[in-house]
């Protein structure tokens, strides 16, 4: 992802990775020399590239920028506690206000008060102030010997890092943000009622992430932003569903798979790589994963709701499930709509994916009135459900020339083939033999396609 | 992004920031040091071996848990509910009194805390306050150690001076071997 550079031109996107441009600054010398273009146009094409080989560099810079800083941080907690206990507790109580001043003076000082802003010094000194307060609220805790109430103190922290990065625009605070509100939700999750802060506290994120998708929208910044985005919803919804852990949680994230795969079709549909549609990416593997955990035939009978046991102490439906529940049953209600639009549109492949999340939850209610020795269909069910899906990948990747779908598919496939061989009890002779059957498919499809590639490349 | 001009934004969040930490301060010692009403709890101290907290000293205390039988509300009580308790002198320690969901009238004074866990017979309290820090040069790397080793085997009881402020936020304050402060009896004792 760090290796595709966006160079914009004429208010056309163009990609180059920096070996290319490499490749390109030195095959401009070579035809130099062999006169097919004057000195003047090799000049004026090498600095041209050579400013593209810059903006490589401070992309590297910004990501070690904020190492160091992060660094610096650590380094200087770690050595005023080597110091700690022999000092009086009000030097203890100013010493710790030293660092939070230092940062908010380093701030002013480079990012207020500078002739010009960049974007290095202000994501590092965004990170450097994100951690000096956590450091501060955490030393003065120590110093009086506060209550350790680990919820407040992440809750507090987090909320002092919102602003900072919305006056930084910085993301990696937002980064450090989320960590601390998935960092409070893992000890509140079982609470009542955790849902609506949690909401609050993403939905603040959003003016954020609109200004940072008008802003640099395809950057490698918005890409890694909805990456990080995603996986910190996925996490956030094991952490809201893990207890008590119980049917809601399939759904949910056959939902959340949903939405994210349709989401990145409907707006990441016109970026060329696939790295850098991050929800289809997630939604697309979110889905192939559910999948495979739903032909382990245990799930089916430990997760039918007749066979929960709730113990005395968990009540059996929070108002946590309920409103996660509802939104995502929404979402994917919504979504299904929505693929209808993209089906209309000739998209129909789309379709299927959408349907997964209703298969899933249809199953499930009815599982619930099937006796025990019936459950080994539903397993199958989803797996030839699964083989469907893959087998249009590889269509697709097949029609439209496309690796990365015919890779995908045939991956799908081998996975619940392989799901399904070590489900039963065969001989390792048919394992065997069913592994090379595969493989052989797998390395001709691949060089079916690629002499393809060549044929349409050198006609 | 609204347009607005960073100085003055900047400026309240800098303030925010340390009006928070002074609000931190301000609760401990309006609680702490300017609060004449004591609480003392019996309790045992834990074995640390967690190494980085080796200079506290990690308390169970007799508060901790309370049979089920105590709880007379009607709903039931569940992990990480909130609950509020009153205390009793009992010959010069407290103990619980009465346990409920519901915040007690204002001028008794309560703590507000959690159910950390459910069992058959007794429900367990989320006690933020049993860690004790020993703030000493002297402090070796097993000091702590066998400190708790000494109190357990010279059977002493260990009682935990502590205050509670009006919204029900326990702090402590001192801990107590037998008669002697814990630094004082790790000085004569341990080290």
């Amino acid at each position: 992802m760090g290796r595709i550079l966006k160079i914009m031109e004429d208010g056309q996107t163009r990609r180059a990775s920096p070996s290319r441009v490499r490749w390109m600054l030195s095959e401009i010398q070579y035809v130099l020399k062999k006169g097919i273009i004057d000195a003047d146009s090799a000049h004026k094409l090498t600095q041209h590239y050579e400013a593209r080989l810059l903006n490589y560099k401070k992309i590297l810079l910004y990501i070690f920028g904020t190492l160091g800083a992060v660094l610096i941080g650590s380094g200087i907690v770690l050595v005023i506690a080597q110091y700690w206990f022999s000092v009086p507790r009000v030097v203890k109580l100013l010493l710790s206000a030293i660092v939070l001043l230092t940062a908010q003076i380093l701030v002013a000082r480079f990012c207020l008060f500078a002739k010009q802003n960049n974007r290095f010094v202000d994501e590092s000194l965004a990170v450097f102030w994100s951690l000096s307060f956590g450091s501060m609220l955490y030393l003065v805790g120590d110093i009086l010997n506060l209550p350790r109430a680990h919820r407040t103190f992440l809750l507090t922290w987090s909320l002092a890092v919102l602003p900072i990065f919305y006056l930084q625009k910085s993301i990696a605070s937002l980064f450090i943000y989320t960590g601390l509100v998935i960092g409070w939700l893992s000890l509140v999750s079982n609470e009542h009622g955790v849902a609506v802060p949690l909401y609050g506290l993403y939905g603040a994120l959003v003016p954020f992430y609109v200004w940072v998708r008008r802003r640099d929208k395809g950057s490698v910044r918005h890409i890694i932003l909805k990456y990080w985005l995603a996986v910190a919803a996925i996490i956030s919804v094991a952490l809201l569903m893990h207890y008590p852990f119980n049917w809601f949680l399939i759904p949910s994230y056959a939902g959340m798979a949903g939405v994210f795969y349709f989401s990145g079709e409907l707006f990441e549909a016109e970026e060329e790589k696939y790295l850098a549609r991050p929800l289809t990416i997630i939604g697309l593997f979110g889905i192939f994963v559910h999948s495979l955990v739903m032909s382990i035939e245990d799930i089916w009978l430990f997760y039918r709701i007749d066979t929960i046991i709730y113990d005395l102490s968990i009540p059996s439906y929070t108002f946590v499930e309920d409103v996660v529940l509802i939104p995502l049953l929404l979402c994917a209600g919504s979504i299904v709509i929505s693929s209808y639009c993209i089906a209309k549109r000739k998209m129909w492949f789309h379709t299927v994916p959408a349907l997964y999340c209703f298969l899933v939850i249809a199953l499930n209610l009815i599982s619930m009135y099937v006796h025990n020795s019936f459950i080994f269909i539903f397993p199958w069910i989803i797996n030839i459900y699964t083989l469907v899906f893959a087998s249009l990948y590889v269509f697709r990747g097949f029609k439209k020339q496309s690796l990365f779908h015919m890779n995908v598919g045939s991956l799908f496939i081998l996975a619940v083939i392989v799901i399904r061989l070590f489900g039963y009890d065969m001989s390792l002779w048919i394992r065997g033999v069913t592994f090379i059957c595969i493989g052989s498919a797998y390395v001709f499809l691949n060089y079916k396609l690629i002499k393809k590639k060549r044929k349409i490349f050198s006609s | 992004m609204i347009n607005v001009s960073r100085k003055p934004v900047f400026i309240v969040i800098c303030a925010c920031q340390f009006l928070v930490i002074m609000l931190l301060i301000f609760m401990y010692f309006s609680t702490v040091e300017w609060n004449d009403h004591i609480y003392r709890f019996r309790c045992k101290s834990e074995q640390p071996f967690r190494y980085h907290s080796k200079r506290y000293v990690t308390l169970q205390l007799d508060i901790q848990t309370f049979p089920r039988e105590m709880y007379t509300g009607e709903t039931n009580l569940t992990k990480g509910m909130v609950v509020y308790c009153t205390f009793r002198d009992v010959h010069g320690y407290h103990r619980i009194a009465s346990i409920s969901t519901k915040r007690p009238h204002p001028h008794e004074p309560f703590m507000k805390t959690r159910i950390s866990n459910v069992y058959e017979d007794s429900y367990k309290l989320e006690i933020n306050f049993s860690r004790y820090p020993l703030y000493s040069d002297r402090l070796k790397h097993d000091s702590v150690h066998k400190l708790q080793r000494k109190i357990v085997d010279e059977g002493k009881v260990v009682i935990l001076d502590a205050r509670i402020s009006k919204r029900g936020t326990a702090y402590a304050k001192k801990l107590y071997v037998g008669d002697l402060h814990i630094e004082d009896y790790a000085y004569k004792k341990v080290w």
